[in-house]
């Protein structure tokens, strides 16, 4: 096996024996892909059986018959359309904001050597150890004395700090692996600091940002406990806590739920399929370190 | 300690009632309907948004017509995890003034005193209130909510299996007849596939056991008036003999996993892998509803009845259903209660038995008796029993003391042994 | 992992002494002088603006709630204090003596650092290995596999979970079907419950934790492998490095923080898991089931105090800081030295 085989690099003339490798990491990869993909493809399914097959006592990897009708039902179920507003108003507030408070904040641990630094990782690692189901009540309390309750902001600045720590290391990690020659020749040729960091900086650290936002959306979008406890209006639920609102005291309708949650992950594809792009211009910045 | 402070709390609660009636709110009482520009916060369950909407609209409509300008807002909860948003939103300032709970959990809100006391006679036959509903509410000969619906389980049968097996649809009034019937459904059905049990019924089910115990005349806890305080009572014989007749049923008849709880009686019978289960009423109609992973093609082959139990008589249905309150902190108690006396009168109540549901009332209930339909539920309401009404019984349920005694005798623990175990861990959380 | 691993980490790790070379000058005119001391006000200032918003959000969701959890562990917080209708007493180190004298405790802790080092494990591992792969392997390959990991991560919890449990239900669940199917033992497989043994029930729970995380950690690894020069690569094989070499002394050091951070997030995360085991089992654990983020959970809705959920909280904290401060370490190290 050689792992060294170059990759990524198109105009690179294949040995036969790294075609045979490439072709025997293209399987695994694609077993892989279904072993990681099953559960989805169990949920699409699921959704597109009739109701009480799903939990049939024969199972079958293949519907008898496909229906839409779980879909009608789901998308039928009271507040769909005000939860997907609410979803996208945190989620894309939460996910935006987050990205630059965390680039700033990388920016000044990744270059700056300054009084606080370790004191600031600490607090956002400490952040991340608390158990969120023990702080659930001192949190809402703190919401409560700002009137952050029932207000999409409150849902957010959660989310936001939720998913802070992570963000500014792992931008942080893309920062100090850019020279600051770079940053400094950018400067001389010409650029102000904010155009050296649109030009020179922002694509190299695009990779971790494209990382740490679909960290922070799927963080904010599948987020349930907050958003329930935090948000009293039905009309301000987000999609999450739509979803169990297809459980009743009768049971759940397993179908519509399916369906439903088919619905909600499209957009977190979606978003994904849009910034995987930036995700590789690492790889063709090979420029990196010089 | 803790007698003392549910004193402290009674004397809490108690002046909230009196403030309701005078203090501070006597201004805004005493100010025309018409005037009043409060809001209002109802927190219902979402069954009322699925099943019942129509009453909550008509309700409020009533309500709205006497306060045109008070808003409420009915926000639908749900049962996965509002008792954490209830226990978290009392400690804030966005609390609901008025709140559905179940009839099991609200002994813990009425001991630590988050709900308003109320005066019954300002509610529609509140004389008749069904008993098992009413108790959950009364704490010290005080009324602190007020009944919503009811529950009762019976026995739920598919009509063909049973008729192939004996001959007759209809399902035998004793217990010994019955079982004498499932062995034929048995030996009809199980040639034929393994994984059919004639009877359903699974061994971590404790309200099914405890119906058991209640019908051989044992109890999970008794109060002893002399200690002044609940002890378990699941190792006297007569328990006993009921814990051994329930495991004994489940380890004959039941032919799928015996280790499972009741989530999943209507998927088993929907899957036709079972010819009578002991559910909830309202449990016929999710078998055959294809919006609830119910099966469509059984429309009409399921039947209910009272299930038979020992001794030659009806078993003792435990009564679930759900209750209404108003917060002690609501800054709007009598609207509170002037809106749950709209949601729970008479004309509400229709609305709620015409879909089959037991009303909070025996007045409106007997109807329901001669009714087919619900013949058989509105029958299990007298004889029914409910869990002891002592202060730690939620910490019991949450530790599943009985489920885990049901598991371990299915594993094969002596029954007397799994219950003194019980009993110890019984005593150990009743009264506190 | 214990609260004297804790004290044995010691205290922060000096700062490097390597000469400061990283700093950007404020005006822009060159590298900064040696020493941040010696930089100007302006400069000096500058990296706070950077951290005020983040300061601002931690502060404005935690400092409060933080302060009240301590405060709060040391009381006996009840349901009726918390509404208003009593008084909280103070208890000292009451729940605190409480919980670490309480056997139950211990065997909870012994469980979930078990599960949780089970569960890093096998999701550094494998995540660590598939982002590796995800450089071998055709554009079109990738993209089938990034949406595959993209898809599964964007399943709601609960949904999966779901999934998960019909899939290993003792009656209609697939794999107890399929297992029935391959061996032919029908009467082994067809209603064989999972979790009755708790060591088959925390298989299928560490599946579905493992599951649910290698997304995360495949992308972020690949975000940093392409960070990997690849002229260094082919110059290290060039050089007749072998591919391990390759790995270890080209590829690992500039990945090693991410890996760093994304294991520690898994070591917290596993360790406070809660809602992959309560929904496997409906809701309703039982004891054997119980980890530390369960037992928290109990402790702070279940029981009549508040006040022991906080403890416990803090307890927890204390418990992971031993792995923060030998993250920190690792973070500021790798970041400086380099």
């Amino acid at each position: 096996m050689s792992a060294s085989t170059p990759t990524n690099a198109p105009a690179q003339v294949l040995r036969p024996d790294r075609k045979r490798n490439r072709l025997g990491y293209n399987i695994l990869a694609l077993v892989t892909a279904g072993l990681m993909a099953f559960p989805v493809y169990w949920l699409i399914v699921s959704s597109l059986r009739p109701n009480h097959e799903i939990r049939s006592y024969d199972q079958t990897l293949w519907p008898s018959s496909l229906t839409f009708d779980n879909f009608a039902r789901a998308v039928k179920q009271d507040n769909f359309a005000t939860a997907i507003q609410s979803s996208l108003i945190v989620s894309v507030t939460a996910v935006v904001g987050g990205m630059i408070i965390a680039t700033l904040a990388a920016l000044a641990i990744g270059r700056f050597r300054f009084f606080g630094r370790k004191a600031l990782m600490m607090v956002m690692i400490l952040v991340q150890m608390l158990p969120p189901t023990a702080m659930l009540i001192p949190i809402y309390l703190q919401l409560n004395a700002l009137g952050g309750i029932d207000e999409y902001w409150g849902l957010i600045v959660v989310y936001l700090v939720s998913t802070l720590p992570f963000a500014t290391i792992m931008i942080r990690g893309f920062v100090i692996n850019i020279p600051v020659e770079l940053e400094e020749s950018a400067m001389v040729d010409g650029c102000t600091r904010m155009g050296a960091f649109r030009r020179v900086i922002f694509p190299l650290l695009a990779p971790g940002l494209a990382a740490a936002s679909i960290f922070a959306l799927v963080n904010a979008w599948n987020e349930y406990l907050f958003a329930y406890i935090l948000i009293n209006d039905n009309s301000k639920y987000t999609l999450n806590v739509w979803l169990m609102t297809f459980t009743t005291e009768r049971g759940t309708d397993y179908g519509a739920l399916m369906a439903a949650s088919t619905l909600i992950s499209i957009p977190v594809v979606i978003f994904f399929m849009i910034i995987q792009g930036k995700m590789a211009t690492g790889l063709t910045s090979g420029a990196v370190k010089g | 300690m803790k007698r003392k402070l549910i004193a402290a709390v009674g004397v809490a609660a108690m002046m909230t009632g009196i403030a309701a009636c005078g203090g501070d709110s006597s201004d805004n009482a005493s100010k025309d309907p018409k005037d009043r520009t409060e809001s209002l916060t109802v927190w219902l369950m979402v069954d009322a948004q699925s099943t019942w909407p129509e009453l909550v609209k008509d309700v409020n409509a009533q309500f709205n017509k006497k306060y045109p300008k008070v808003k409420v807002n009915v926000q639908y909860q749900q049962w996965a995890d509002k008792a954490k948003k209830l226990d978290t939103s009392l400690g804030g300032d966005k609390f609901p003034d008025v709140v559905e709970l179940g009839n099991t959990e609200t002994m813990q809100y009425i001991l630590n005193g988050a709900l308003a006391e109320i005066d019954p006679k300002k509610y529609d036959n509140s004389d008749t209130w069904i008993k098992g509903l009413k108790d959950t509410c009364t704490y010290e000969g005080k009324q602190f909510c007020v009944p919503y619906y009811a529950g009762a389980r019976v026995a739920v049968y598919n009509k063909d299996m049973l008729k192939k097996g004996t001959g007759s649809d209809a399902l035998p009034q004793t217990e010994d007849e019955m079982l004498a019937a499932l062995d034929k459904v048995s030996a009809e059905y199980t040639k034929k596939d393994k994984r059919f049990s004639s009877l359903y019924l699974p061994g971590r089910y404790w309200y099914a056991a405890m119906s058991y115990v209640a019908g051989y005349g044992g109890s999970i806890a008794e109060y002893d008036e002399g200690a002044k305080e609940w002890k378990g009572n699941l190792s006297s014989p007569e328990s006993q003999k009921g814990i051994e007749h329930f495991v004994n049923l489940v380890k004959k008849y039941n032919k799928a996993d015996q280790t499972k709880d009741e989530q999943d009686h209507a998927n088993v019978m929907a899957n036709e892998k079972a010819a009578l289960i002991y559910g909830n009423g309202w449990e016929a109609g999710s078998v055959v509803d294809g919006a609830n992973n119910g099966n469509p093609k059984l429309e009409g082959k399921i039947g209910t009845a009272g299930m038979p139990g020992p001794n030659g008589k009806a078993l003792p249905s435990f009564i679930g259903g759900s209750d209404l309150a108003v917060t002690a902190k609501s800054k709007v108690t009598d609207l509170g209660e002037e809106w749950v006396s709209l949601f729970t009168s008479e004309k509400s109540q229709e609305v709620l038995t015409a879909k089959n549901i037991l009303p909070n009332n025996e007045k409106q209930l007997e109807p329901l008796k001669s009714k087919p339909e619900t013949a058989a539920v509105a029958n299990a309401v007298p004889d029914a029993w409910f869990t002891p009404i002592a202060p730690g019984w939620t910490s019991i349920e949450k530790e599943e003391v009985l489920e885990n005694m049901l598991l371990e005798i299915l594993k094969g623990t002596s029954v007397a042994d799994a219950t003194k175990k019980a009993d110890d861990k019984v005593n150990e959380l009743i009264n506190k | 992992m214990t609260a004297a691993d804790t004290k044995a980490a010691g205290p922060p790790v000096p700062v490097p002494r390597v000469p400061e070379k990283t700093g950007i000058s404020p005006s822009g005119q060159e590298a900064d002088g040696p020493r941040p001391k010696k930089r100007r006000k302006k400069g000096e200032l500058l990296p706070y603006f950077l951290i005020l918003p983040a300061i601002l959000a931690i502060a404005a969701v935690y400092v409060y709630p933080l302060i009240k959890t301590v405060i709060m562990s040391f009381q006996d917080l009840g349901r009726a204090a918390l509404w208003g209708n009593g008084e909280t007493p103070w208890v000292g180190f009451e729940q605190f003596t409480n919980i670490l004298g309480d056997p139950d405790f211990w065997a909870v802790v012994g469980r979930t650092v078990v599960f949780m080092t089970i569960c890093v494990v096998l999701t550094m591992g494998i995540g660590l290995l598939i982002a590796l792969m995800m450089l071998k392997v055709s554009t079109w390959v990738r993209l089938v596999l990034t949406v595959a990991l993209i898809a599964a991560w964007s399943m709601p919890l609960m949904v999966a979970a779901s999934v998960f449990r019909w899939l290993s239900d003792s009656d209609y669940g697939l794999i107890n079907t399929l297992l029935a199917d391959l061996t032919g033992d029908e009467d082994r497989w067809l209603g064989h419950n999972w979790f009755l043994d708790p060591w088959q029930g925390f298989g299928i729970i560490t599946l579905l934790v493992v599951w649910g995380a290698i997304p995360f950690v495949v992308i972020t690894m690949y975000a940093a492998l392409t960070q990997v020069p690849k002229e260094l690569e082919e110059a290290a094989s060039l050089d007749g490095a072998t591919a391990f070499g390759v790995y270890r002394f080209v590829t690992w050091p500039v990945i090693k923080p991410v890996f760093t951070m994304v294991a520690t997030l898994s070591v917290i995360w596993d360790f406070n898991v809660f809602g992959q085991i309560w929904l496997l089992r409906g809701n309703k654990p039982e004891p054997e089931y119980e980890t530390l983020g369960l037992y928290s959970f109990s402790k702070a809705f279940e029981s009549t105090s508040f006040s022991q959920g906080s403890a416990i909280a803090l307890i927890t904290v204390l418990m992971l800081s031993g792995v923060a401060v030998y993250y920190l370490r690792q973070l500021i190290k790798t970041g400086e030295v380099e």
